[in-house]
């Protein structure tokens, strides 16, 4: 009898321990991809005070500048991944035109809190593809672990799906055209 | 445990063939010995499993790691490493230990017919009296950069870097070991030391995360990850012995299964135990290929993310360059015909011709931060390419492998990654005829064929095979270029696409494409671009096949568990007829995967590009001179120039003149024409030109 229960409870641990490992994989997926959503902020952020740094030194560039405000507020209103994507696009142009301002102002380009902000909007930019590289590798976890036997039984019927990867759009896999 | 032969009844039943019925021992010590025999079993399986992820993933370059697992070849190194105490050289890790032999006589007490009887007995060993270990981070380096390792928790095999045996009358008795000796020493120390020296070439496989400190990836501990090995064996040995291992537990336990029966009746435990083999080894296959699968697409996406950050890039290089020289016509139009340079990144060739005609904009920091992301992100997008087609390729050549083929015909939810055979000039979301059969004898129907196939390179990646009547079709539509580079499968040359075709591109086809034919746009290539890797992103997605997975897994257990009674119950009743003897499963010859030479494949930015002569970006028309229009006097003038490198002509000279002042007037009109210079070797050169400079009387 002691034998039969001990059989019995088993699965039943090997259930619970299992459940377990599929929720502490899926919040991994959902957290990652909060971290892109944290870096892309963080560009956005990074924006206005650089917009600010080069206003001291060019103040009558109004255009560029308010080129740039539209494009940011387009870029952080965007819903759905295809909007954004055009926004971010946008958005890059716009902050580059900005950037390209600095060849007629030596002193801009000299100046350390412009070549500080640069370095970060670079830096931002590897981040980001480190975070979507991280998010990748979490959905990838996850997706193997709910597909591996024997996880692969309770799994759909306890809500896990497979996670989608980050996958660029067909927009973005040609090579962008120098056009003007 | 199951008191006296349950099933006893039924083997009376069967006595009258006893004679060919084979006599077991007691049903539960021999169920005992089953299980026991399971534990090399379970340790032969993770030696399966260790294997196959290890000789299933390609080796990256340092510079291509991407957030997951990865497996690098490359030197250890680090600006501060340790010191190994007994061997005093440099390394990053270091294990050490000192053991003493002592011998001890001890008085045993023992009875012989009756009698008590005393002898001595001496016991040898040695114990441990000393040692330690430590370790450092240390980065892994290789040709293309380096990548911080940390080694903590990892399975190192180190190599030996120190070994003595000495006595007290050495110095290295007490200089490096205890002052004081163990009980019953016999004086004699054996110093020993294991160490992963300072560049050393190490095998390191494992699971990379980011860094804290820095935005960049290092290789550490992970709980979920597959395994944490670093190495001073090449991949090809530790494989070696994982295989090694794999054979030695898998006999050990058949040993042991088959140790319960006396000889005449070893064939019954073989059956059971290799059955017991073959389903367990048949539930880590289809684990591990799932697990490839994932990375596959894994690897997949990781292309996909370089090529959204080289589609952010390139707009900043373009506005940066607008703001620099906005005003110079001749930049926007060099610019527009910057699409493709043979062999080269398009986006590391627009910026090496924009900083050969524009020195001054070296000098910008703007415009040297964009390089130096733009050649980066080039690099990582040319080598996460490589890692796809080679994790792809191998996934392919591991579901049509044997034994892999079973399980994956078994198990209809895998299906092989297709590798560039989207169907030409189809529509690109109609996944091919492979993604749509089930693995197995389908697939075989390519490599058949009699038809000379071909391979396709563009851009640092392969697409292909194709039949003539593929590429001709492709031409027709114009998705296929001159400059792309062909190569007829099996043949090791890659060459151009209007060399090898030349019949196809000699004379200009109809009418449709027209004036296309002198720039090439852009739009043409990309169409043919697109939909091939678009395909492998939906393909690679993987169609649902009509059974689950998870149907197909319970169906799998379902099959275990009737196999197990069954082989029990034949067991206990000794029904089991005939002699057969299973054949063990083998494990598939290492085939080396049908990788694409990579002597064909350019590597990435640092290829050699073809030497291309100057062209004219724009001319000025000559002046007529007075004296050559009052004579209505037309001609051609031959000049010699030289181009440098800003794209300017130098010393030019006269080959054939016409006079009458047309000389001069040519040579003032070369002065202010504009080129694109040379390129030679992938910098700029000068070169000589011979330019025809026609005046003509309207």
């Amino acid at each position: 009898m002691v034998y039969i229960i001990i059989i019995a409870a088993i699965p039943i641990i090997w259930g619970i321990t299992t459940y377990n490992a599929l929720l502490r994989l899926r919040r991994n997926v959902l957290n990652s991809w909060a971290q892109i959503d944290v870096q892309l902020k963080r560009r956005h952020d990074l924006i206005p005070n650089l917009v600010n740094t080069v206003k001291g030194y060019a103040s009558h560039e109004a255009s560029t500048f308010a080129a740039v405000a539209t494009a940011r507020t387009h870029a952080m209103s965007a819903g759905g991944p295809a909007e954004s994507i055009d926004a971010e696009k946008g958005l890059t142009s716009a902050v580059g035109r900005l950037l390209a301002l600095a060849e007629a102002y030596p002193q801009l380009r000299a100046s350390s809190s412009f070549l500080e902000l640069q370095t970060q909007l670079a830096d931002t930019e590897n981040r980001i593809a480190l975070k979507r590289e991280t998010y990748n590798d979490a959905v990838t976890s996850f997706n193997t672990r709910i597909q591996t036997f024997p996880a692969v039984l309770i799994a759909s019927s306890q809500g896990f799906v497979e996670q989608a990867l980050f996958s660029a759009e067909a927009a973005e896999r040609v090579l962008p055209e120098v056009r003007f | 445990m199951f008191g006296s032969r349950p099933f006893g009844h039924v083997s009376t039943v069967l006595s009258q063939t006893q004679s060919y019925l084979l006599i077991y021992p007691d049903p539960s010590q021999a169920l005992l010995l089953g299980v026991i025999s399971l534990g090399p079993l379970a340790l032969s399986l993770r030696a399966v499993r260790r294997r196959r992820i290890i000789s299933d993933n390609p080796t990256s370059k340092t510079a291509g790691v991407f957030i997951g697992f990865v497996e690098l070849a490359g030197i250890a190194q680090t600006s501060a490493p340790l010191i190994c105490p007994l061997s005093n050289t440099a390394c990053v890790y270091y294990s050490w230990s000192v053991e003493e032999a002592w011998q001890r006589v001890t008085i045993e007490k023992y009875t012989e017919n009756g009698k008590e009887k005393t002898r001595e007995k001496v016991e040898t060993g040695w114990s441990t009296v000393g040692g330690g270990q430590a370790s450092i981070p240390f980065y892994l380096a290789d040709e293309l950069g380096s990548v911080l390792v940390r080694p903590d928790k990892a399975e190192l095999t180190t190599a030996a870097t120190f070994f003595s045996e000495c006595s007290a009358s050495d110095l290295l008795y007490y200089s490096k070991g205890p002052a004081r000796a163990i009980t019953d020493s016999t004086g004699q120390r054996r110093f020993s030391e294991r160490a992963i020296p300072l560049d050393a070439s190490l095998y390191v496989a494992g699971h990379a995360r980011e860094r804290d400190d820095m935005v960049a990836p290092e290789i550490a501990y992970d709980p979920d990850a597959p395994l944490f090995i670093i190495s001073v064996k090449p991949k090809q040995r530790v494989l070696r012995g994982l295989t090694t291992q794999l054979w030695a537990w898998g006999l050990t336990g058949l040993l042991l299964a088959a140790s319960v029966w006396n000889t005449t009746t070893l064939w019954l435990p073989v059956i059971l135990y290799a059955s017991a083999f073959m389903l367990f080894w048949a539930w880590t296959a289809f684990n591990s290929l799932n697990g490839l699968r994932a990375r596959v697409q894994q690897s997949a996406a990781v292309v996909d993310i370089q090529l959204k950050r080289r589609a952010s890039l390139i707009p900043n290089l373009v506005e940066a360059v607008k703001g620099a020289k906005a005003h110079e016509a001749n930049v926007l139009q060099m610019l527009a015909t910057l699409q493709k340079t043979d062999g080269e990144a398009a986006g590391t060739s627009a910026l090496r011709i924009i900083a050969g005609a524009y020195p001054a904009l070296l000098s910008d920091l703007t415009f040297e931060q964009l390089r130096n992301e733009m050649v980066a992100t080039e690099h990582r997008l040319a080598l996460a390419r490589n890692h796809y087609t080679e994790i792809a390729s191998f996934f392919n050549y591991r579901v049509q492998s044997f034994p892999d083929k079973f399980v994956c015909r078994w198990l209809q939810g895998i299906m092989p990654v297709p590798l560039g055979t989207a169907r030409v000039g189809g529509d690109p979301d109609v996944s091919p005829s492979q993604g749509n059969t089930l693995c197995g004898t389908d697939l075989d129907v390519d490599t058949g064929s009699e038809e000379p196939q071909y391979l396709l390179l563009r851009e640092g990646t392969v697409y292909g095979p194709y039949t003539r009547n593929n590429i001709e079709s492709m031409k027709r539509d114009d998705r296929l270029l001159p400059e792309d580079l062909v190569k007829a499968d099996g043949s090791g040359e890659w060459a151009l696409c209007r060399d090898q075709f030349r019949e196809l591109f000699a004379s200009p086809s109809g009418s449709t494409v027209g004036a296309a034919h002198s720039s090439r746009p852009a739009p043409a290539s990309v169409s043919l671009k697109v939909p091939m890797f678009g395909a492998f992103a939906s393909i690679a997605k993987f169609e649902r096949t009509p059974f689950t997975s998870g149907q197909i897994a319970a169906g799998a257990v379902i099959a275990m568990v009737i196999g197990i009674t069954i082989a029990i119950w034949a067991g206990v009743t000794g029904s089991a007829a005939g002699t057969i003897v299973p054949k063990t499963p083998g494990e598939a010859k290492d085939h080396v995967p049908p990788r694409i030479p990579e002597a064909s494949l350019p590597p990435p930015v640092t290829v050699e590009p073809l030497t291309t002569p100057p062209s004219v970006l724009y001319k000025v028309d000559p002046e007529y001179s007075d004296e050559a229009r009052k004579a209505k006097y037309s001609g051609t003038v031959l000049l010699s120039v030289v181009v440098n490198t800003l794209g300017q002509a130098e010393e030019i000279s006269v080959v054939k003149g016409l006079g009458m002042g047309l000389d001069e007037n040519a040579i003032e009109a070369i002065e202010k024409w504009r080129f694109i210079p040379a390129v030679k070797n992938g910098v700029l050169v000068k070169a000589h030109a011979q330019i025809e400079v026609n005046f003509r009387l309207l």
